[in-house]
């Protein structure tokens, strides 16, 4: 069973692709107390969402170390709360779609991964079939608010689709 | 004003009531500084060839990941 730190990003972006069950496998989720109230402001839905083994944790003191970190990477306080988490539990996946989060995360030894990802990976599980995960990466610029490079995207879902007709999902 | 570029943009108006609100909290001096500071942000946070080598690491862990 996976367990994580959730950042916003994932969070809001997965629910308004209406997929938050890709995050249903994971037996915990930690969800920094200053992360809670950013999904509360902009997608107070998916703190609701059925299922999702959700926990509103707040966050230990920070580290001398960590906040000289924070301040090199322009981390927000939701960031910094979750790489604080992470410190107490160093095994748990970080999932945040910030390019400068997952640097200062990859910097301390820390796995993050990404609204993509989890999508991908819902496959592996067998949480959701390809076609679907297709369909919401095809269409995520219109769905949501993650930003992503539409060739990128092109090549990206040309990719999966010769790996998934290859292993037959 | 030399230095400073103007443009204009448009907000979707619940955006508006929040930058608005900003403002008139004393976070920001005015609604340019408060812009100009998000894009700042922004752009130092989305340096496009990070994001994409993330995205690609993410590719690889959703087909092949262990977690």
């Amino acid at each position: 069973m996976s367990k994580a730190v959730l950042d916003a990003g994932p969070l809001i972006h997965l629910a308004e692709l209406k997929a938050l069950d890709v995050l249903y496998d994971f037996d915990t989720l930690l969800l920094p107390e200053t992360v809670g109230k950013e999904v509360a402001k902009y997608q107070r839905s998916a703190l609701k969402y059925p299922n999702l083994k959700l926990s509103q944790v707040r966050a230990p003191g920070i580290s001398t170390d960590l906040i000289i970190l924070a301040q090199a990477f322009s981390l927000d306080q939701g960031e910094i709360e979750a790489l604080a988490i992470l410190e107490l539990y160093p095994g748990f996946l970080f999932l945040t779609d910030d390019a400068a989060a997952r640097l200062a995360a990859a910097q301390r030894g820390y796995s993050s991964h990404g609204t993509i990802g989890l999508l991908i990976r819902s496959v592996r599980v067998r949480r959701r079939t390809p076609d679907s995960v297709l369909k919401l990466l095809k269409d995520i610029s219109r769905h949501s608010t993650l930003h992503i490079r539409p060739a990128l995207m092109t090549e990206i879902v040309q990719r999966l689709e010769k790996e998934w007709a290859k292993s037959g999902d | 004003m030399l230095n400073e570029t103007a443009t204009t943009i448009t907000l979707p108006p619940r955006l508006a009531e929040q930058v608005k609100d900003y403002v008139q909290e004393g976070w920001f001096p005015d609604l340019n500084a408060l812009i100009a500071e998000a894009l700042r942000r922004y752009l130092e946070a989305h340096h496009s060839e990070l994001t994409e080598r993330f995205i690609h690491e993410d590719v690889e862990w959703g087909l092949r990941g262990d977690e």
